[in-house]
């Protein structure tokens, strides 16, 4: 039977050669938009590993100032907010370690087997699990007994820890050494506390290998200007923009004219998310038109070349093939077609990991291979479905009277 | 002739109804997402007012200082020092400006949060772009000079802060700092993000240390009289760049190769898609040379970049064209034979096949034309680009003509030719391979 069905192609494949490019393009388009979707999904579905609701980010920023008229008015800051009754609890991060930044600050560590580690480096003082809610699975996170610590004290993420010290491996009382390219010491962690995650650019990026560094406004070897202006706030639920504007106007009243922006967590998430879904809405409804478009184009295509071998099916039912048979032939043909367009466009498709072109995984590039596979099916079934019916019809003498 | 076209094709699309609607279904689809796409890249090309000198503006933006062995590379956008040193005084263009990047501030009414965008720039930026001043006039040069608190604002701006756009002489907070407004602008689209903001107020007004940035966040917009004078611009700026290496801050010393390339509108929008290489070559001494081919080659890729796209976007509507053609033929098959048997030759039917396609085309492009104006007033009133003024232009109808064309030929010629190959016999007796 489908050794019959290629013949049958490969009898008119001048014809059948278009329509097996349109649909090997419309496989590479479904492909397109469906890798890119599992990709980002997948990212998405991870969990980032921080509470988004009732926490405000504040970035504070100055002119030229002195790094110790900095340090003071933060200090005084810091003091202070603990009156705000809705403010539970508030922290003090670098700028490329609060939820949704869009720097990032990275370096290689290498472990002791030598392989490279491209590390996120984050800085955070001791309340930050508190703000953001990140779940500390081993050891603790900073708190006082790291001040003057011998060495300098760091939570790392489970990412870090698999890589670093091997999988599920105790990683907490143990060194991380940071060294340069010639091989010189540059710097000696000791890790106090694991997290499990901390996606803090946000659902729609990778998990990094991630090393937190501690924050302390009193240490002056941490340089102010650069380091100190985010801050973090929990507040109570339900404080509005109220509040901001008082909190706002005393920031900025304390400080002497720095400049304050705050902007809920909640919100620097939902533009994030909006964005993205606006880019992956325009592409996938320009892709919808495209495959409709291949569609409605290939279904007439099949119901004229059902009319035009009215003869032959009219021939087949003469000598005994029921309707069913007709339709399952015209169906069948259709799907073989698709089958031929199918592994052209694997043959492409695979090509992404193989050159490495998205930075994927293969079982992404092999999930959207698989749904672009069976929507195409799909789609020839549909479009074939109708004219086979209209082929189940044909009478043999129809077919005589047509000769 | 063509009369008689026009009347057999119109026969034709009404014989089978559903093939007409899935032809005119691609080719409007099709037409439609290109002059949307079209008309985005031409509002970004060609914006119009404020920027009706776009073709004869370079713009500066970006500032790259590197050490003679290219090991420390310092890259941000040119300071205002730099600028206002060497720049303002370059001979060969009519005006230079210099206005700085978008800072935003928000200030909060009445239990509401207003978030502003605002710039700083000089009276010379008020002649290059020629913003539509809806009230009063823009700051001038005694203003600008004697670092007066006034501030040109957008009507947006206007109706966010005051509730009504008769503003003059009222005061706007921007950032902390009262100004007082001598002026209301028509609003700015987002698009053309150099100069985009609600508020502009004089550079000297900035509570920064800007006399003393070498490096920062300003832009440096010049006006040539002519695009023919770009080279001759380009020149003097790089004999003024290289001569700024005296006034480098401490820190910067050892930065003694400066790059500051002043890049006309389509190469600012070239780099949006293509990254600028840095052909920052050690062994390239000749500065201009650098210049001239760090631009031009960026700018001729997008458009090459564009055309592909667009032309990938066009080959499956295309490819799904010719297979309809090619159905559609068969039930012409005794119209052809007996237009063969009567002497027509190949080249008249082919002739003849491709003008109904391509008439057909332009009733897609018709319907395309309308779908595109709606769903360009819809983007407009949605606010999804700010302020922006999409419309559909005589260059976009231009290029939905063409691409009707292009359409059209292209879908029609294969059908056309093989239909035309039809032996007469064979075609009278209805029946082909």
């Amino acid at each position: 039977m489908i050794k019959h069905l290629f013949k049958l192609i490969w009898n008119r494949k001048r014809s059948t050669s278009l329509l097996m490019i349109e649909v090997f393009l419309s496989f590479l388009v479904l492909f397109g938009v469906l890798a890119v979707f599992y990709y980002n999904y997948s990212f998405y579905t991870e969990p980032t590993g921080f509470e988004y609701k009732n926490i405000w980010n504040v970035e504070l920023n100055w002119n030229t100032e002195s790094d110790e008229l900095v340090r003071e008015k933060l200090i005084q800051l810091d003091l202070s907010l603990k009156n705000f009754s809705e403010i539970e609890y508030h922290s003090f991060c670098s700028r490329f370690s609060r939820p949704y930044s869009s720097g990032m600050w990275s370096t290689g560590l290498t472990n002791e087997r030598e392989q490279k580690i491209s590390t996120v480096f984050n800085l955070a003082d001791d309340n930050f699990t508190k703000v953001l809610g990140q779940k500390v699975v081993e050891g603790r996170w900073f708190n006082d007994e790291d001040i003057a610590a011998a060495l300098n004290p760091v939570v790392i993420n489970d990412a870090l820890r698999n890589e670093y010290f091997g999988e599920n491996v105790s990683a907490v009382g143990k060194k991380i050494i940071d060294k340069n390219d010639k091989g010189d010491v540059v710097e000696t962690y000791m890790v106090v506390g694991v997290i499990d995650h901390y996606k803090y650019r946000g659902e729609f990026e990778k998990e990094y290998p991630l090393l937190v560094q501690r924050l302390s406004l009193r240490d002056t070897s941490i340089d102010a200007g650069w380091n100190n202006n985010t801050m973090l706030l929990r507040v109570k639920p339900g404080t509005g923009v109220a509040f901001e504007e008082k909190l706002v106007k005393y920031i900025v009243d304390l400080t002497k004219g720095w400049k304050v922006k705050v902007d809920p967590v909640e919100q620097l998430r939902e533009s994030q998310i909006t964005e993205k879904a606006n880019s992956i809405l325009v592409s996938s409804s320009i892709a919808f038109f495209l495959i409709l478009n291949v569609a409605l184009g290939l279904m007439g295509v099949i119901w004229y070349s059902v009319n035009r071998r009215k003869s032959e099916i009219g021939l087949r039912r003469a000598i005994g093939a029921t309707g069913k048979k007709i339709s399952v032939q015209i169906i069948g043909e259709a799907v073989v077609l698709g089958t031929f367009a199918i592994i052209i466009g694997i043959v492409f498709a695979m090509q992404v990991p193989i050159l490495s072109i998205m930075d994927t995984t293969v079982g992404i590039i092999l999930t959207a291979i698989f749904s672009a596979s069976t929507l195409i099916y799909l789609l020839i079934t549909i479009c074939s479905l109708y004219p086979s019916i209209l082929a189940s019809k044909i009478q043999p003498i129809e077919a005589l009277h047509d000769e | 002739m063509l009369e008689n076209y026009i009347k057999i094709a119109w026969k034709v699309l009404l014989r089978r109804k559903f093939f007409t609607f899935v032809s005119l279904f691609g080719i409007s689809f099709t037409i439609f997402v290109l002059l949307v796409a079209t008309s985005i890249l031409d509002h970004a090309v060609d914006p119009g007012r404020p920027q009706i000198n776009q073709s004869r503006i370079l713009v500066a933006d970006r500032f790259m200082a590197t050490d003679s062995a290219r090991n420390s590379v310092w890259m941000s956008s040119p300071g205002f020092m730099l600028l206002n040193r060497y720049a303002k005084t370059l001979k060969t263009p009519e005006l230079v400006s210099i206005h700085s990047g978008s800072n935003t501030y928000f200030t909060y009414m009445e239990g509401n949060k207003l978030n502003f965008t605002y710039k700083f720039t000089d009276d010379t930026f008020w002649q290059i772009y020629k913003f539509n001043f809806i009230k009063g006039k823009p700051f001038g040069k005694k203003d600008y000079n004697e670092a007066q608190h006034v501030a040109v604002i957008t009507e947006y701006a206007a109706r966010k802060y005051f509730y009504q756009t008769d503003v003059i002489g009222k005061f706007i907070e921007v950032d902390g700092t009262d100004y007082r407004v001598i002026g209301v602008v028509e609003n700015v689209s987002k698009i053309s993000s150099l100069i985009f903001s609600d508020i502009w107020v004089p550079a000297t007004t900035s509570k920064d240390d800007i006399d003393n940035e070498f490096m920062g966040s300003f832009r440096l917009s010049v006006l040539a009289y002519s695009p023919d004078d770009f080279n001759e611009i380009r020149n003097e700026w790089h004999k003024h760049l290289r001569a700024s290496v005296a006034d480098l801050p401490e820190n910067m010393v050892r930065l003694t190769t400066l790059k500051c390339v002043l890049k006309s509108n389509e190469e600012m929008i070239a780099e949006l898609l293509i990254e600028p290489q840095e052909n920052f070559d050690s062994k390239t001494t000749d500065q201009e040379q650098v210049v001239e081919t760090a631009g031009i080659s960026n700018y001729q890729l997008f458009y090459l970049v564009i055309a592909g796209v667009m032309l990938l976007f066009m080959l499956l509507p295309s490819i799904n064209l010719v297979n309809i053609n090619l159905s559609r033929m068969i039930e012409r098959n005794s119209e052809i034979g007996v237009r063969k048997a009567f002497g027509a030759t190949q080249k008249i039917l082919v002739g003849q096949f491709i003008t109904e396609n391509i008439i057909l085309t332009f009733i897609g492009g018709v319907i395309s034309l309308i779908a595109a104006g709606i769903t360009l007033s819809i983007i407009n009133n949605s606010g999804i680009i700010m302020h922006a003024h999409l419309s559909l232009n005589f260059t976009v109808f231009i290029f939905g003509f063409i691409t009707c064309v292009v359409l059209g030929f292209v879908s029609g010629v294969y059908p056309a030719f093989r239909m035309s190959k039809l032996h007469p016999v064979e075609a009278l007796r209805g029946g082909s391979k």
